[in-house]
């Protein structure tokens, strides 16, 4: 049983903070994602998000982190930081303050990932993983995005448990030998696991906690890439060439798919964003589906929760979209931009994206660590 | 030692706009198995021996044996004394202008006192209530508590009398109030006990008053925190509604809220044993914008100055209607019961008016709301005063003919709730 460090009462291994005490939870080898000073144009609230970055977010193996006692002022009535209580609000006018998870990026140079919780939803209950693993001259790496769904209980800790069960088992396996397919039908099975085993309190109409994924794992020219939900996966060529890799788990993708109804049709319906297959104890038991790619030419994967594609669904409109954005952008200085995209768009859903460029085939690595 | 835990029920997702906040936060006192200290408890028993009692005089001998039975049950050490109370308050044990602790022989000398009462004279609830409160100040004790018995009108003195005596009272004691027969009035023992944290109820038939006062005692006895607070903040923008106790009874405690700072008031509950009650909190707070989360109130339960357990009332703006329109059950099933409550006192009222009309509709919504929330024990004392024709339409027929013990008891017991189911929420 894992113990809070400052009440001794037992605490899930997810958990951001203790239920008894209170306490911010930073557990062992979890890091705290790069916080750099935000974008101009930004507001307030993503100024203070830098402050408030913490550890627990989406995991990232790298440095570990320290307190997350707020410093700045009450982004709401401006009260001062020692108004800020231990639950992160604020004691004069209540307001919630920004919580770690609310934008966090992770910049690795040739892969980086932006999650943001958008301008409609009170948390971010999305959720990545993204990590180099193996020797670098593999260009191993790993990444996954999940979704929490928000009709469902404890949806934010369900995307973030398995972002990280999926990953270690990615992550494990691209710096070994294994199929990278097999491996990542694995990592959804570890990934339900670990959102099966949260403990939940059936409320009301709620669903067990529950969430989408889709991942993406490369080592030395070949790609895998699964998904379980409508968290989409594309492939983006240099010249422009845009593929969707993965094919929603969604009701209109199935009306679609038997013919029932055109995609414009389909799109139009109320239900076309039920998911029809998702990460949770309630799930249907089937595996990840997954497609393989060894590219022969250079090009980017972006891996992206329907926060950001809801704004461009059609593969014409997401083509365009980036298209339209600057030439020679860094995947960080991409994955920002397109969540800004997202939260100028009405920013209704929280957004993730991350963007890996994958080096070419039979050339030198280009940038990596 | 007693250890509190609160938690809190609620569907925290609010609409676009919306503006109040409501929860149920359930505070349940646990361990302190050992005994609580007897000399920190101090146990006051005030009969009434006006003229009436001797009508008949069977009424009085069941008083004084149900004081005698309860002298019996104070624990060895408690502060204790007994009152007598006619137009004038007088202190039949000890006659010292104090109290005594419990010991077999200051319970014998009590008993002795009690078998020599007489009954004249008139009813003064105030002053009764008044020598109480000189007489706990005498002793060391924290867990001060009395039981009260009359079985008449408040006559002797002014309302004004009584509402001075109450104010003087409040947070020095806490009253257990029990009317014997059925030329009491409902409303004036609702009042003390409502003022007092004590629980009101009819003993219609004096045999049944020995059970009863040691029922009581025995309660009384198994207190061992004193003073405990109900601490609400809330934000600088926000105000509170209202906070009730919903369960084991319905007793509004908004008009008791006694200031802290601007956002933060303390609501009495009185003495704590092992046990676990229930209250609901409506907060009105400033909207927050769609994404935005806000703490509606901090609920602390404090003794003394020190919080012992806290819940969080939370507030999230979605425009999301699947979680909006969610209803918590808790919060669903404790408004039923407000609202059954409150239709049994309109309906009763409507009634002694002669109102039928109102009475039928108001008694009929409560048979409804009785029998969907599974409050048994209301739906028994409802069919003693209508024919309950369908209770899940609520249509109901006001008997012709009631006996007055059935309607008092109604009256009185309107306020007692069932307790929500947790599974599910």
């Amino acid at each position: 049983v894992v113990t809070c460090p400052n009440c001794g009462e037992p605490i899930e291994a997810t958990d951001q903070f203790c239920e008894a005490c209170g306490v911010t939870l930073a557990p062992e080898g979890a890091a705290r994602p790069s916080a750099p000073a935000p974008p101009p144009g930004q507001d307030a609230r993503d100024a203070s998000d830098a402050a408030l970055a913490s550890p627990l977010t989406s995991s990232v193996p790298t440095a570990p982190a320290a307190e997350t006692t707020s410093t700045t002022p009450c982004v709401a009535c401006g009260a001062s930081a020692e108004h800020i209580d231990a639950d992160g609000y604020c004691e004069v006018c209540g307001h919630m303050q920004p919580g770690p998870r609310d934008h966090v990026e992770l910049d690795l140079g040739w892969a980086a990932g932006v999650t943001d919780r958008g301008l409609r939803h009170p948390r971010n209950e999305d959720a990545f993983h993204l990590e180099m693993a193996g020797p670098a001259a593999d260009g191993g790496v790993v990444a996954v995005v999940c979704d929490g769904v928000s009709s469902s209980v404890r949806a934010e800790d369900a995307s973030e448990a398995a972002a990280v069960a999926a990953g270690g088992v990615l992550a494990s396996v691209v710096a070994g030998a294994g199929s990278l397919a097999a491996a990542t039908v694995h990592a959804a099975d570890a990934a339900n696991q670990a959102v099966a085993a949260l403990t939940w309190t059936p409320t009301g109409q709620m669903a067990s906690p529950s969430c989408t994924f889709v991942s993406a794992a490369h080592r030395a020219g070949e790609v895998a890439v699964g998904w379980v939900g409508d968290s989409r996966a594309y492939w983006v060529e240099p010249q422009g060439g845009v593929r969707q890799l993965s094919v929603d788990d969604s009701w209109a993708e199935a009306q679609v798919e038997t013919g029932l109804m055109t995609e414009v049709e389909a799109e139009a319906d109320p239900r076309s964003h039920a998911i029809t297959r998702w990460i949770g104890a309630d799930a249907p038991a089937l595996d990840a589906r997954v497609v393989t790619l060894a590219p022969t030419r250079s090009g980017r994967l972006l891996l992206c929760s329907d926060g950001l594609w809801n704004y461009a669904s059609s593969i014409e409109d997401m083509a365009g979209l980036l298209a339209a954005q600057p030439s020679g952008a860094t995947p960080i200085d991409l994955a920002r931009s397109l969540t800004e995209f997202a939260r100028s768009s009405g920013g209704h859903d929280n957004i993730t994206v991350i963007v890996i460029d994958l080096p070419t085939p039979d050339t030198e690595q280009k940038g990596s660590q | 030692v007693t250890t509190f835990t609160a938690d809190t029920y609620q569907n925290e997702y609010l609409a676009e706009g919306a503006e109040e906040v409501n929860a149920v936060v359930t505070v349940t006192a646990s361990g302190g198995s050992e005994a609580p200290e007897a000399s920190r408890a101090a146990e006051i028993i005030i009969i009434d021996i006006s003229g009436s009692m001797n009508y008949p005089a069977t009424k009085l001998r069941a008083a004084q044996q149900a004081t005698a039975a309860a002298i019996d049950s104070i624990r060895d050490g408690v502060w204790f004394g007994v009152i007598a109370g006619t137009k004038l308050a007088h202190q039949v044990y000890p006659t010292t202008g104090s109290l005594f602790p419990a010991s077999a022989y200051t319970r014998d000398e009590a008993k002795r006192a009690v078998a020599g009462l007489q009954a004249q004279g008139g009813t003064a609830i105030g002053a009764w209530l008044a020598l109480a409160n000189q007489l706990f100040a005498t002793v060391p004790a924290a867990i001060n508590h009395a039981i009260l018995l009359t079985d008449g009108k408040d006559e002797s003195e002014t309302p004004a009398d009584l509402e001075q005596a109450l104010a003087g009272a409040q947070g020095r004691f806490q009253c257990d109030c029990r009317g014997v027969g059925t030329d009491w009035v409902v409303s004036e023992l609702r009042k003390v006990a409502s003022a007092l944290l004590g629980t009101v109820d009819i003993v219609a038939d004096p045999a049944q008053l020995a059970a009863d006062f040691t029922n009581m005692i025995e309660h009384a006895m198994g207190k061992a925190t004193a003073a405990v607070a109900l601490r609400v903040w809330t934000p600088q923008t926000a105000s509170v509604s209202f906070v009730k106790q919903v369960a084991p009874t319905i007793e509004d405690l908004t008009g008791k809220r006694m200031a802290v700072n601007d956002r933060v008031g303390d609501y009495p509950t009185g003495s704590w044993g092992e046990e676990s009650r229930d209250y609901h909190i409506c907060v009105k707070v400033k909207p927050g914008a769609v994404g935005d989360e806000m703490l509606a109130a901090r609920v602390s339960l404090v003794v003394g100055d020190q919080v012992v357990s806290q819940a969080l009332v939370r507030a999230l703006w979605t425009d999301d209607a699947q979680l909006s329109t969610r209803i918590n059950r808790a919060v669903a099933h404790y408004t039923g019961q407000a609202e059954l409550a409150q239709a049994i006192q309109e309906g009763l009222e409507a009634r002694k008016a002669g109102d039928d009309a109102t009475a039928t509709v108001k008694l009929g919504r409560a048979a409804q709301l009785a029998a969907a929330s599974g409050n048994e024990a209301t739906t028994k004392l409802l069919s003693k005063v209508v024919d309950v024709e369908d209770a899940a339409t609520g249509t109901v027929r006001l008997k012709s003919r009631v006996a007055d013990a059935d309607e008092m008891a109604l009256d009185t017991r309107s306020t007692k709730t069932v307790r929500v189911t947790k599974s599910g929420s």
